[in-house]
């Protein structure tokens, strides 16, 4: 089938604005959009540019928008868009562009940073591992999935309007790693998170879990934080 | 990028209840200055208040209480969300609530302006 790609392209070196620029491709029902941005640079234009790694939804480098929706252009069949030959693609919102589908995600990491996204424990490490409970494990299962895509990040009004606002990534490692019964920085990260530019500016409006590529609930997460934060503070 | 991005139900529900959040503050300030027509003595608080018996003034009162119906409503379904582990079923509840909403509306708005017709 013929498909239509209409891209979002910007080279701050010498577009004054960003422009739309269609490519019409022929791919499978089964092809990823990845493929067709594959086919578009290496057959008809070598200067389209963005990002792309492990390329089976494990690296999250090629978050895109895709026809109005954020997700991972090596995880999105062609198919899934319920028969749809026309695709827009844009890079994520909010963030600055480098230039097409490549965004700079310096916010995204330096927000991430804040909240101490690493295993902490004073305590000397037994022989063999820190065990923990399989009941207490499952309850932050979920959250270990994420791959930072930033898809959620750069799915959020909050974000888009305050990008001080830590974003749902971060918070969601941040409750990864305080709902770990081994770790002991509950304190420092609440202290970060329990913040107007922290959990409180997730109004849950549920972007991020509906583009999440691994479907973890992150609102829930954030939302088990706000309380524990409610409580700590009580 | 609010208009050009896929309205879901969590954003659909945030943005109303934006709207109808700022609707409301904007029928206090009527609702303040009305009231500050007290201080010009009776005569002009009832001219004042008389001008809402309008049918037009009427519509707006059954408006004015959907925006108070939905922000109240919804403003419930936030707190069920964030403190009660409700983010499982927030479009179910957003959609349930919204149907025992309309159904309150209907009636409510009924009960307004059959009184302004009476």
């Amino acid at each position: 089938m013929e498909v239509s790609f209409e891209i979002l392209r910007f080279d701050p070196s010498r577009d004054s604005s960003p422009r739309y620029q269609t490519y019409r491709v022929e791919a499978e029902p089964n092809s990823r959009i990845l493929d067709v941005l594959n086919t578009i640079k290496w057959e008809q234009d070598g200067t389209l540019t963005y990002r792309r790694s492990c390329a089976h939804g494990v690296c999250g480098s090629d978050a895109v928008v895709i026809n109005g929706k954020n997700g991972l252009a090596c995880q999105q069949l062609l198919k899934n868009y319920g028969g749809r030959t026309r695709f827009r693609i844009e890079p994520l919102p909010a963030f600055r562009v480098i230039k097409d589908l490549v965004v700079d995600m310096e916010p995204f990491f330096r927000h991430y940073e804040r909240i101490k996204p690493y295993f902490v424990n004073e305590k000397p490490p037994p022989e063999t591992e820190r065990l923990q409970d399989p009941v207490d494990r499952e309850a932050i299962d979920d959250a270990t999935k994420c791959i930072l895509c930033g898809a959620c990040t750069g799915s959020c009004p909050s974000f888009w309007s305050n990008q001080q606002y830590l974003g749902p990534a971060a918070l969601l490692k941040a409750f990864r790693f305080v709902f770990d019964t081994r770790d002991t920085a509950t304190d420092e990260r609440l202290k970060v998170v329990n913040d107007q530019d922290g959990l409180w500016r997730c109004h849950t409006i549920f972007n991020c879990n509906a583009c999440c590529p691994k479907e973890i609930d992150i609102t829930d997460a954030i939302s088990r934080l706000k309380v524990l934060a409610v409580q700590t503070r009580l | 990028m609010f208009l050009r991005y896929k309205w879901e139900t969590g954003m659909l529900a945030w943005a109303m209840h934006r709207l109808t959040g700022v609707a409301v503050t904007f029928y206090l300030f009527l609702h303040v200055y009305t009231m500050t027509k007290l201080h010009d003595g009776e005569a002009a608080y009832n001219t004042a208040v008389s001008a809402f018996s309008q049918p037009m003034w009427k519509a707006a009162e059954a408006l004015l209480f959907g925006a108070v119906l939905y922000h109240a409503v919804n403003g419930v379904r936030i707190v069920l969300v964030d403190f009660f582990g409700a983010a499982r079923q927030q479009r179910r509840l957003f959609w349930g609530m919204m149907g025992a909403s309309a159904a309150a509306f209907v009636l409510g708005s009924w009960l307004i302006i059959s009184h302004a017709v009476h």
